[in-house]
């Protein structure tokens, strides 16, 4: 998830909207969710990272913005189809040092959403660093926020598990790695755009899922695929950049796809993204290799949004349409965006996410 | 088009009448001005404090919102705060307390401490308003040098206290000034900041005062190793606190209500009069070529000018009145209710707006009845036209309406249990009582007249009952007034003696100490243990219960002959005392026993496991909760973690003054922790009179209205009478004799009235006592009567008709023959 998942942007929206939505005199081209924001004071992303794993999980406080994203496309024993996400944001709202307890900076946004083909439940949590309420803890990873969780169930990190709920719902996953961690961009330095806006970014595409789902008074056992992105910047997007269309797939051969496509106000969208074959080697594309079209546009909570998709990447003879789980995947939050489970077909079929946000 | 160019001359023509009857239109004004002054006036009362009580709502005061406390008031630490949050539990903290500065000018600033991430962000509909605007910035808010959000008024006591401090409290923890924000939303000396800088100030690093609990729906229960420190307090809409205050807002609109009657029934009679008298005017208007209708327009638009205009002055006084009541108000909603109003009077456009329409629509409803008649154009060319001959047709339909109406009041009386329908009950009896005063007040005078048989005896008591049907408006107006005098007096002086006899029962003692911690409560029982002067230490404790989602205060005391000789109970079992001391038996106060309709003899489920039996009632006025007393052994026994409360001590009051110097010296306790019986006395008894003060005041008002309505009437009168006693003058009767006939019929009808006012005023406040109160309340009060007041009362309708009756009778006295002979003539 990615990547400039926009949730980077929730978060820069949260405090755009919570914060700065109120003083009217805000600049206003910060991008989508304020992610264009200056970053004076914060560490900046340079070239040549070294990003291992599991120490990839940690927080990286001297960073603006960072978020931990979880996606599953999941099946219950009867054939039933969900998508899940599990988003934990962070921002700080001044550099360091670190103020202590109440006064610390850290503000903290947790995301969960549960899509079926007739339902998209959502809800999101707000917290402060400093009292405990969420954080990051480590060397055996844990993150949360409130009752959402996120923790490795030992310190490499090899198994994971995921939990939330909220009223009507709720759900529990255990994640085991079955392949390496993916460093996206050059190493983990993920360009975001033409200005040379950055981001580190590291995936663990290879991950199978399997657990309960309960909605209401229903509880179903699910197996399935997940993914998860680890992402932190102090400015991760142009000034200029709208917003953005994300997707990760896990195709039915084993290999794994990540594209973005980043939109600027003025056409010349900045694209990217990486295939991973079954073995678990990255090829980072460049912008000039990754076609995405959007094609069929749904109407939800007021807006056009591109819900089928056509991608093409000619070096890897890939030409697929996607299709959503559920065209109402809408994340109606603080900072509202479309994300949810899909379909694809053509040269390769297989299931995958989808997240757009600026529409 | 129905307004024309010829509006303007009928206009001129219609409102002229008002100059040549400068009596019509003073007693126009009087009656529009009071009734729009009184409505106005009381409803800018309860605006008042129902915006206070929003404003309350919105600073997590309300008693209606769900919220987590620490058991006996102890602040929750953080790390339970930072748990609940892990375990689900969408709350949120506050950290509130009182500030004072150092410097003279000396200001107390109560601050309140908020977590906006998670009050703001909540999704529930329960999340309460802060009061905070819409574009807060939260990283101002959040970020050094921080945010501090007050009315303009702090924010100039916040910049004198910034002189000549180095540390603390205005300066942030970097020894920094925070910026100062003004929000109207915010009461003078009220301050809101983020809950960091509360904790800094407040001296309660890592501990808060309270949670918000944001969505009540939320079931869960408390993990056990909470649940011995915090409580979750789910609010009951019954008990929330607009509802308790919205009955003390209802006494006050009712009165209110009574005195736009009273104001109406003064416009009806300056209508029915103007009217009347215009008819020869309209006559001529309609022959100028002006049609009915538009003489209707104009008519109409005259009435509207002519009673905005009035209105004006009526909303000035209404507003003036409000301002003058208002302090006596904010006390005693704040003594009974805890509801914080604010003292400083605010008016909303809405206000003016609402007091115009009821200007207009009173004086409409006051002048339908001649408007009709006016429509009909029925010929009036007899002076006495309207003189009203109760004996007749018009007494029996009279007497079938007040028929019908009582009838309906004892149907309400014996159906209805709301508040509402209380005050419906007492309407129907006024009105009764209106329809009926004409009646027997004429039924009163024919009883005279068949005593005369002389002809000048015959004449006086004719001539009175024919005055009553030009003066019954004015008589019923007295009559209300009067009754409600005596009712509410009646009432109030019931109460405050009930009150007064309850206070010297239930403060029996004659010091109560407070200690602050365990460790001072044993050393202080230590200390008094050695007095001799000190006869008995009777110590008590409490804890705090949700019963039916209902926050009840249970009290432990030691059973004692000061309790068991002086507790003012209502019922009782025989051996109660016995029982509260060896079978943990307990006692509740009226108002629990009302809401949870629970007798002598039932058991009351105060914990999970053991039920008690309830041995005795007592009366509790002035206290909105449920309290439950029982031994404190009892209570120590199933509630180990109640807190201590204070010591009753038994000392000879001679030795009362050392006592308490001794304690202070050992000690060093604070004001409010030694309390003597008379100061505890002397501030309750205080905050009863402010209850009632605007209750009083009200009242008078009415009572003042209705002498005016009396004198206006009169006046209207005398004008009339001049032709009547023409002919009597002319008959040889001197005019002293007529001045002194004319004094006489007047003081005799105001006594019938008064005497008439005081059984129905016995009835109102028997309703007060006994179906207002209990429904407002929650208590009932014994129903007293207070001759003194009707004789008061009595007198002051006297002398209201004195008063009203000199101007027409210096008129008689100075009406030179001539001028009562042209009357004489007229009248032929």
């Amino acid at each position: 998830m990615i990547s400039n998942r926009f949730i980077a942007s929730l978060f820069l929206l949260l405090l755009i909207k919570m914060i700065s939505a109120c003083s009217q005199e805000q600049p206003t081209s910060q991008g989508f969710a304020g992610l264009g924001a200056e970053a004076e004071g914060f560490a900046q992303v340079m070239p040549n990272p070294t990003i291992t794993y599991p120490d990839a999980l940690n927080m990286h406080p001297d960073y603006r913005i960072e978020w931990w994203y979880v996606t599953a496309n999941l099946e219950s024993d009867s054939g039933k189809r969900f998508g899940v996400q599990w988003t934990l944001f962070r921002q700080a709202n001044s550099p360091a040092p670190q103020r202590e307890g109440w006064a610390n900076q850290q503000l903290w946004l947790g995301h969960v959403g549960i899509t079926h083909a007739d339902q998209h439940l959502f809800a999101e949590r707000y917290a402060r660093g400093g009292i405990g309420q969420a954080g990051i803890m480590m060397p055996q990873f844990h993150a949360w926020i409130d009752d959402w969780s996120l923790k490795a169930l030992d310190e490499e990190a090899q198994f994971l598990a995921v939990s939330a709920a909220d009223e009507g719902f709720h759900y529990q996953l255990s994640l085991s790695k079955t392949g390496p961690y993916i460093l996206q961009g050059d190493q983990g330095f993920s360009v975001k755009s033409d200005q040379g806006q950055a981001s580190y970014y590291m995936s663990l595409p290879f991950l199978d899922a399997e657990g309960s789902i309960t909605l209401g008074d229903e509880t179903f056992s699910v197996t399935g695929q997940a993914w998860i992105d680890r992402e932190w910047s102090s400015q991760p997007l142009a000034e200029d950049q709208q917003g953005w269309d994300w997707f990760s797939l896990h195709l039915d051969n084993g290999d794994k796809l990540m594209l973005f496509r980043l939109r600027h106000a003025h056409e010349n969208h900045y694209f990217s993204g990486t295939y991973i074959s079954a073995n678990g080697n990255a090829y980072p594309l460049r912008p000039e290799q990754i076609q995405m079209r959007p094609l069929t546009e749904h109407k939800v909570a007021g807006r056009q949004v591109p819900v089928e998709w056509h991608l093409t990447l000619d070096d890897h003879q890939l030409d697929v349409t996607t299709r959503p789980l559920n065209p109402n995947s809408w994340m109606a939050t603080g900072i509202a965006y479309w994300e949810g489970p899909i379909t694809f077909s053509g040269t390769h079929s297989g299931r995958g996410y989808l997240e757009m946000t600026g529409y | 088009m129905l307004f024309q160019r010829s509006s303007v001359w009928v206009l001129h023509a219609l409102l002229s009448h008002w100059w040549k009857h400068p009596v019509q239109l003073s007693t126009l004004m009087v009656g529009l001005v009071a009734a729009t002054a009184l409505w106005s006036g009381v409803q800018a009362l309860n605006q008042q404090a129902r915006m206070s009580y929003d404003q309350a709502a919105q600073r997590f005061n309300s008693l209606n919102q769900a919220q987590l406390t620490g058991i006996n008031q102890q602040p929750i630490a953080q790390q339970d705060y930072v748990q609940l949050r892990r375990l689900g539990w969408p709350v949120t903290p506050l950290v509130e307390g009182q500030l004072t500065t150092d410097l003279s000018p000396q200001y107390s600033f109560t601050l309140v401490g908020i977590e906006p991430m998670t009050l703001l962000n909540t999704e529930s509909a329960q999340a309460p308003a802060t009061g905070l605007p819409t574009n807060l910035s939260l990283n101002q808010f959040l970020t050094p040098p921080w945010e501090v959000w007050l009315s303009a008024r702090t924010k100039e006591a916040v910049l004198q206290a910034f002189e000549g401090v180095d540390t603390g409290f205005p300066l942030n923890p970097l020894g920094e000034r925070p910026n100062l924000r003004v929000s109207n939303a915010l009461a003078d000396y009220e301050m809101m900041t983020d809950i960091y800088l509360a904790q800094y100030w407040l001296e309660m690093d890592q501990q808060h005062s309270r949670l918000l609990l944001l969505q009540d729906t939320f079931a869960q229960p408390l993990p056990n190793e909470l649940s011995s420190r915090l409580r979750v307090i789910i609010p009951q809409s019954d008990h929330d606190i607009s509802r308790l205050t919205e009955s003390f807002h209802l006494n006050l609109t009712a009165l209110s209500l009574l005195a736009y009657l009273v104001g109406l029934l003064m416009v009806y009679s300056a209508m029915h009069l103007a009217m009347n008298q215009r008819r020869s005017l309209y006559r001529v208007i309609t022959a100028c070529g002006i049609d009915q209708r538009h003489l209707m327009a104009c008519v109409l638009t005259e009435l509207l000018l002519l009673s905005a205009l009035i209105a004006l002055p009526g909303l000035l006084l209404g507003y003036w009145i409000a301002s003058w009541l208002l302090p006596d108000l904010s006390t005693s909603l704040a003594g009974l209710y805890g509801a914080q109003v604010d003292a400083n009077l605010s008016l909303t456009s809405r206000w003016w707006f609402q007091g115009l329409m009821m200007a207009w629509a009173g004086t409409l409803l006051a002048s339908l009845l001649p408007l009709l008649r006016l429509l009909n154009n029925k010929p009036n060319n007899r002076p006495d036209a309207n003189i009203i001959h109760f004996s007749g047709s018009v007494g029996s339909r009279l007497m079938t309406l007040a028929l019908i109406s009582a009838t309906a009041a004892l149907a309400v009386a014996y159906t209805g249990q709301s508040l509402l329908s209380g005050f419906l009950l007492l309407g129907l009896i006024f009105t009764t009582a209106a329809l009926l005063l004409p009646l027997l007040v004429d039924k009163v005078l024919a009883l005279g007249q068949a005593l005369f048989s002389s002809a000048l005896g015959q004449w006086l008591w004719a001539d009175a009952r024919l005055q009553i049907s030009h003066l019954a408006i004015a008589l019923i107006a007295l009559l209300l007034a009067l009754s409600t005098s005596i009712g509410v007096g009646g009432m109030v002086e019931g109460f405050r003696h009930t009150f007064v006899g309850w206070l010297d029962q239930r403060l029996a003692a004659e010091v109560y100490v407070r200690a602050d911690s365990q460790q001072q409560a044993d050393e202080l029982y230590a200390w008094l243990d050695q007095h001799e002067q000190v006869k008995a230490i009777l110590p008590s404790a409490r804890a705090d219960r949700v019963l039916h989602q209902t926050p009840i205060e249970l009290r432990g005391i030691q059973v004692h002959a000061t309790y068991v000789d002086h507790w003012p109970l209502l019922s009782r079992m025989d051996d109660a005392w016995s029982q509260i001391e060896d079978q943990g038996a307990v006692m509740i106060n009226e108002q629990l026993a009302r809401q949870l309709a629970l007798n002598l003899g039932d058991s009351i489920p105060l914990s999970t496991d053991t039920s008690f039996s309830v041995v005795a009632i007592y009366s509790d006025y002035g206290n909105p909760k449920g309290q439950v007393m029982m031994s404190i052994e009892t209570l120590y026994q199933h509630w180990p973690h109640a807190e201590q409360g204070s010591f009753a001590l038994r000392v000879d009051p001679d030795q009362l003054d050392s006592l308490k110097d001794q304690l202070n010296e050992h000690f060093s306790l604070g004001d409010n922790q030694v309390l003597d019986q008379l100061a505890v006395k002397d501030f309750s008894i205080r905050l009863f009179e402010r209850t009632f003060a605007a209750t009083r005041a009200l009242n008078l008002l009415v009572l003042g209205v209705a002498s005016i309505a009396l004198l206006s009437s009169l006046l209207t009168l005398s004008s009339l009478r001049l032709t009547q006693m023409a002919p009597v003058w002319a008959s040889g009767v001197s005019r002293q004799q007529l001045m002194f006939f004319e004094l006489m019929r007047l003081l005799f009808i105001a006594l019938i009235t008064a005497m008439l006012a005081i059984p129905l005023g016995l009835l109102i406040s028997y309703c007060l006592v006994t179906v207002i109160n209990v429904r407002a309340f929650g208590w009932a009060l014994p129903w007293q009567i207070f001759p003194q007041q009707w004789f008061n009362l009595t007198l002051s309708a006297l002398i209201s008709a004195l008063l009203a009756a000199i101007i027409p009778l210096l008129k008689l006295r100075f009406s030179s023959p001539g001028k009562l002979l042209k009357g004489f003539r007229d009248d032929q």
